[in-house]
């Protein structure tokens, strides 16, 4: 009862700060003219972008606080810290310096390490009826591997307002179902931790939005994401959460085959027309990206294209939910 | 009246998500057969048969994306 009490507690200092960090990065990233241009709007607004890293330093300041009501370990305070800290370096670098496009998978496996230095980890990766791998050589380097993809999968659907926000809303929302069916108190705390933090940024950069990411946002949610599934065990529902994150990837890897940024991609994938309608550009070189496929049919606006993706992500959560029960049952 | 987009990518996921499943039992079992002990030789090569189907996966999983794009656009 103590410990739920606590859980609400820092719940709700977390989304406060949330709140609060979100409209101060927003103001200080606005005077600054810190600012992107939305490319999805008719007049083109500006708006202040890189806000995003309101959620990595949200998130850092409630994992300290539950470290001090002694909920968490102080190993994942730690990891986490460290964790969070080489996330908010590397997107800076990212959206200040403009580095090339193999950049960023490289750096964000140095996100990994604090996990692996601090042992928050259980080298066992659980699979679905059967009970899981005991991988004690190999799962280091895949939780390197794993830091790195979630980061970088995230990073590239933060195409429309609000579709990486969604995305991970309802990844971490999935993390939380996960950990209540495989009976993981750590990973309970954790996902209601990080799904307070996105508050703020949820509220501010849905449709239509007042702030942007920026590489340091997604970075850092898409980093939160690998660290809620090692450090919980949820490593098999929070893939299949994942799904419409990794389809959007995949096809542009594939195409492009190769890490280059999307906006160095000399193709247009989409455009919007003087109506206000997102049009497939139907360039036979453009990857078959999600926002593609979604418009492949007729031409759709920014927020039916959002709604869309909500319920992309709600049938991935449903499937991630069935996933948790198979992991727990042996036969 | 032509289908949209999201549901053509909801069938995608659909399938994708049957053939991950199917896939997962099929490794572990197949993993099962052929190893015994927790050595480093035996991890890589559960790594190289995971990495193997993986892309196999993948690939269903494009050509899938494909070929529900090319029929859309025959249809409009």
């Amino acid at each position: 009862m103590m410990m739920f009490c606590h859980i609400i507690f820092s719940s709700l200092i977390t989304i406060c700060l949330s709140l609060i960090l979100t409209i101060l990065f927003r103001s200080l990233f606005l005077r600054a003219n810190i600012i992107g241009i939305d490319q999805f709007k008719i007049d083109k607004p500006k708006i202040p972008t890189c806000v995003g890293i309101s959620y990595g330093i949200t998130s850092l300041l409630a994992i300290i606080v539950l470290y001090l009501l002694g909920c968490v370990d102080v190993t994942i305070v730690y990891s986490y810290s460290l964790m969070m800290i080489i996330c908010i370096f590397v997107g800076l670098i990212d959206d200040f310096y403009d580095p090339p496009g193999i950049f960023k998978p490289i750096a964000m496996l140095f996100a990994g390490i604090p996990l692996i230095i601090f042992k928050c980890y259980t080298p066992y990766l659980r699979t679905i009826l059967y009970g899981g791998y005991n991988l004690p050589i190999l799962y280091p380097f895949m939780i390197l591997l794993a830091f790195s993809v979630t980061s970088n999968t995230v990073n590239m659907l933060d195409v429309i307002n609000g579709s990486a926000v969604i995305g991970v809303f309802m990844v971490l929302l999935s993390g939380l179902l996960a950990s209540i069916i495989t009976k993981s108190s750590l990973g309970v705390i954790i996902s209601i931790i990080l799904l307070s933090s996105l508050i703020g940024i949820l509220l501010f950069n849905i449709y239509p939005a007042k702030i942007f990411l920026g590489n340091v946002g997604s970075l850092c949610m898409g980093a939160s994401i690998a660290f809620l599934a090692v450090t919980s065990k949820i490593e098999l529902p929070l893939v299949v959460a994942m799904f419409p994150f990794i389809h959007n990837s995949f096809y542009f890897l594939a195409k492009v085959k190769g890490f280059i940024e999307h906006k160095k991609l000399n193709v247009n994938i989409t455009f919007l027309d003087n109506h206000g309608f997102i049009v497939d550009a139907e360039d036979k070189r453009a990857p078959l990206t999600l926002l593609r496929l979604l418009v492949s049919s007729s031409p759709r606006k920014e927020n039916e294209l959002l709604s869309d993706m909500l319920l992309l992500f709600t049938v991935s959560l449903i499937f991630s939910v069935i996933t948790s029960y198979l992991v727990t049952i042996r036969v | 009246m032509t289908m949209r987009g999201v549901w053509f990518v909801v069938c995608i996921l659909v399938i994708e998500w049957i053939l991950f499943m199917l896939l997962n039992i099929l490794i572990f079992n197949f993993s099962r057969v052929i190893l015994i002990e927790n050595r480093l030789i035996d991890q890589l090569i559960k790594l190289i048969i995971n990495t193997i189907i993986g892309a196999g996966w993948l690939y269903s999983w494009m050509k899938l994306g494909e070929k529900f794009y090319f029929k859309v656009k025959s249809k409009t």
